[in-house]
């Protein structure tokens, strides 16, 4: 049975933890044993290593809704998130990450890792709200498009998922019960992944119905 | 018994400026059977398919209707009974996902194998609809009709399915078709003039068995490699 899931948004989370830092002061950064504080991490999840973090913020059971207007654009959710003093990015693990279009949902995603970006990181060349998940990354689409990836990343602002790390597997039904398989070296495609581009080394079959492959 | 007629009939293109040869081929073909010898259009786009590419392959698709797929770099397709080789793929699939709208090939060249059929050229088509095929930029056609090659060539090749089944070539710009091994009543044209009947009609397979218009890539008597590759080197 899973645990209740709080519905606070992220911004939230990370004021009222950046305010706990602020009052714990920097000697209590390292303090693994305080509420909703933890030590630094020797994990190190796909992607997410690249800047020193002194300390940590771990949030479990995490719900974070990114907004585009009034409009929900994504929702992440994890099973942790820890964050660093800085708080220009959040690492996630078991996460679950749905990607909306105006009407409904488009694309969900599940890895064991990931990463959401806080802050614009031009040094990863990320910006806010991308995610970059990694480790085992499972997709599927609204059609019915299901993919695995060993990692991917979300460029939240262009709405575009570019795969990098090894080689995609993608299944696509197409009418009448005929399938459509395609591998590549890596990805990009549009946030319904009804405009996707396979690159390099890219082989597939389109099998109808009853069929065996040629 | 064969009942097969080879007619080359002369055709002005548009322009006006080339000419044209028609191969009207009318055969005793199996009832179905959508062949000139053993060429099947409806292997184009029929089937399961296996797609390769060294560059990209592109999909586009709403809901679970694929609209477009493009392939670029070093492609390879297998369908049933055939292998398309190209370096630039554009498949728009039909209603049927396994049918095509149109199939679009372009070259380094295109290279078309179906048993017992080889085509080489610059840029291949295939609209379904039309039941019409077009191999453009130094078409060559090699087929075995009644067990025996023959050879097709021109600047531009449209095989169009008839409604009886059989297959019309029409070839435009300088063309020649060696149709000789096997076939009686062979006639051709040239500019204009006809030279008919064609040396050695009956069947005899010789080297002088050569359409007016011959150059080195119709002999019937070449080997079916050695026309291929000539071809793919004067392509880009």
């Amino acid at each position: 049975m899973s645990s209740p899931v709080p519905q606070i948004p992220l911004k939230a989370i990370l004021g009222a933890c950046l305010g706990i830092l602020a009052l714990l002061g920097a000697g209590c950064g390292s303090s693994s044993d305080r509420s909703g504080l933890s030590g630094q991490s020797d994990r190190s999840p796909g992607a997410a290593q690249s800047t020193e973090r002194t300390s940590w913020l771990t949030v479990k059971n995490l719900r974070a809704t990114v907004y585009r207007g009034t409009s929900v654009t994504s929702v992440v959710r994890a099973a942790t998130a820890t964050v660093d003093q800085n708080a220009d990015v959040a690492v996630l693990d078991s996460v679950e990450a749905t990607i909306f279009d105006q009407e409904d949902w488009s694309t969900r995603l599940k890895s064991k890792h990931g990463e959401m970006f806080l802050k614009d990181s031009p040094e990863r060349k990320c910006s806010k709200n991308d995610l970059v998940l990694s480790g085992g990354v499972f997709m599927e689409s609204k059609q019915g498009l299901t993919m695995t990836v060993p990692s991917v990343h979300y460029l939240s602002e262009k709405e575009l998922f570019v795969s990098s790390g090894g080689r995609y597997n993608l299944q696509m039904p197409v009418e009448n019960g005929s399938c459509l398989s395609s591998s590549g070296d890596w990805f990009d495609a549009n946030k319904e992944l009804t405009n996707f581009t396979g690159h390099r080394n890219v082989r597939g079959d389109l099998i109808p119905e009853g069929s065996k492959k040629p | 018994m064969m009942n097969l007629i080879v007619r080359i009939l002369t055709k002005t293109v548009c322009s006006g400026a080339a000419l044209a040869l028609s191969l009207l081929v009318c055969g005793t073909a199996p009832a179905g059977a959508q062949t000139a010898g053993n060429f099947k259009m409806d292997a184009f786009g029929s089937g399961p398919m296996h797609y390769e590419a060294s560059g990209t392959v592109y999909f586009e698709s709403k809901g679970q209707k694929l609209i477009k797929a493009i392939f670029k770099d070093n492609v390879l397709m297998k369908m049933q009974n055939m292998t398309l080789r190209c370096d630039n793929l554009v498949f728009i699939p039909s209603t049927s996902p396994t049918s095509v709208t149109l199939l679009r090939a372009l070259g380094n060249p295109v290279k078309i194998e179906q048993e017992g059929v080889k085509a080489v050229c610059k840029k291949f088509e295939y609209f379904p609809e039309q039941k019409k095929t077009v191999f453009s930029g130094d078409a060559v056609i090699e087929m075995m009709l009644e067990g025996k090659p023959n050879t097709v060539t021109g600047k531009t090749i449209t095989v169009i399915q008839m409604p009886d089944g059989t297959l019309q070539f029409l070839t435009s710009g300088p063309s020649t078709g060696n149709l000789s091994s096997g076939f009686s009543g062979v006639s051709t044209k040239t500019e204009g003039q006809e030279k008919s009947p064609g040396k050695g009609g009956t069947g005899s397979g010789k080297k002088d068995n050569k359409p007016a218009a011959e150059d080195s890539r119709t002999s019937g008597t070449a080997p079916l490699e050695k026309i291929t590759d000539k071809a793919a080197d004067e392509n880009p």
